[in-house]
């Protein structure tokens, strides 16, 4: 375990902790259909893995305004749904899906950016996303996430039960977290079996919730448990 | 094309980072018995301005009166008993944020009334925390 700096969320870098590196980028524009429900794209990633995805959409090209992935267009009218329109993502070992909603009778160009990370059960080799030299990717204006911890839980397949995992972190703040699950989708015709980001899945009440308590320690709970899945984890500072 | 192993290195300048540039906290508290007409929603929002133009949202939500901390999600959705016609009955409370333009983070609570007669919410009142961390992920 390394030392526990009090403050090390302040710095952007403290060589107890490994910075995140992002092993997977892609970019690109679809067009979602008018009241698209379950719209799929498939974009295969080419990694030897299962990557843990993230990032965000917008529909505007430059990103000026980007919603996370699994977070959307907020309504102009009473809200029937959250979002007026949004994005899940999933990746299994060949693709990333990209799956949308769209509540609005007309199409909407949607402008996704994709990041992946490299999943602790797997030390693959993997190709670098920067290699210019003139692009810099080290920046100490921002605080670079730090990987306090990392590492994955396999949850029994006791159907029905609340399952809990605490991970102790030691800090005396809530520290940043991020988990991603392992879950069936569906995608047109095909059951995939995907890797979600916890966040997807969070308002259908089947994913697992992943809770800080800001006492010491990190807490994956999984209320509507169904069948045995592996969980994969980030606590950063 | 090159390649490593990312797990190897403590930082390597050859693969992209995330990098946090702003935090937005917001709390509220909702009053207990609040009534609630019969197909009306109960709305409240609080826009505050937190990272660059394009960020993400890392969002954390809390209720204090349920669930055991912070849930690191943008949306929350969680069951209360109130009342409606003197019986105990069923609503949702739905937290969220959302980003209605480039800097603006918006918090969100909504409860909606869908029964055919006023819904009052439970007796105690109930503390709202929003946080949420922007992230310069990871192509600016």
């Amino acid at each position: 375990m390394p030392a526990i700096l009090a403050n090390a969320n302040e710095f952007a870098l403290t060589s107890d902790y490994p910075i995140e590196q992002v092993i997977y980028l892609e970019s690109g524009s679809y067009t979602l259909n008018s009241l698209a429900s379950s719209q799929f794209v498939v974009i295969p990633h080419g990694l030897p893995f299962t990557p843990l995805v993230g990032g965000g959409w917008a529909l505007v090209s430059d990103f000026s305004v980007q919603y996370n992935f699994a977070s959307g267009t907020t309504p102009s009218t009473a809200p029937s749904t959250i979002y007026a329109q949004t994005m899940n993502i999933f990746a299994d070992s060949t693709n990333v899906y990209i799956e949308g909603f769209n509540t609005s009778a007309s199409d909407k160009t949607i402008y996704y950016r994709i990041f992946g990370l490299q999943p602790t059960d797997d030390d693959s080799d993997v190709t670098h996303t920067k290699s210019e030299g003139d692009d810099f990717i080290f920046n100490t204006d921002y605080l670079h996430l730090k990987v306090a911890y990392s590492g994955y839980e396999d949850l029994p397949a006791t159907a029905g039960s609340e399952y809990d995992f605490d991970i102790t972190h030691g800090f005396s703040y809530t520290p940043i977290c991020a988990a991603w699950k392992t879950a069936t989708t569906f995608n047109g015709t095909t059951n995939v079996t995907a890797i979600h980001p916890i966040d997807t899945l969070n308002t259908s009440g089947q994913g697992v919730l992943f809770t800080a308590a800001g006492t010491g320690y990190v807490e994956l709970v999984n209320p509507t448990f169904q069948s045995a899945t592996r969980v994969h984890w980030r606590i950063y500072t | 094309m090159s390649t490593s192993k990312p797990s190897r290195f403590l930082i390597n300048s050859d693969y992209a980072s995330l990098k946090r540039d702003g935090l937005a906290v917001v709390q509220t508290t909702l009053s207990g018995s609040t009534s609630i007409a019969s197909g009306s929603t109960f709305e409240w929002h609080e826009d505050t301005t937190a990272g660059s133009a394009g960020a993400l949202n890392l969002g954390l939500i809390q209720s204090a009166n349920n669930g055991r901390g912070f849930h690191f999600m943008n949306a929350i959705n969680f069951t209360k008993t109130g009342t409606v016609s003197g019986s105990p009955t069923p609503y949702s409370v739905l937290c969220f944020i959302s980003r209605p333009s480039a800097t603006t983070v918006r918090c969100n609570v909504q409860i909606l009334n869908p029964y055919g007669s006023t819904l009052t919410t439970e007796a105690s009142d109930d503390t709202i925390t929003f946080a949420a961390y922007t992230l310069v992920a990871p192509y600016a």
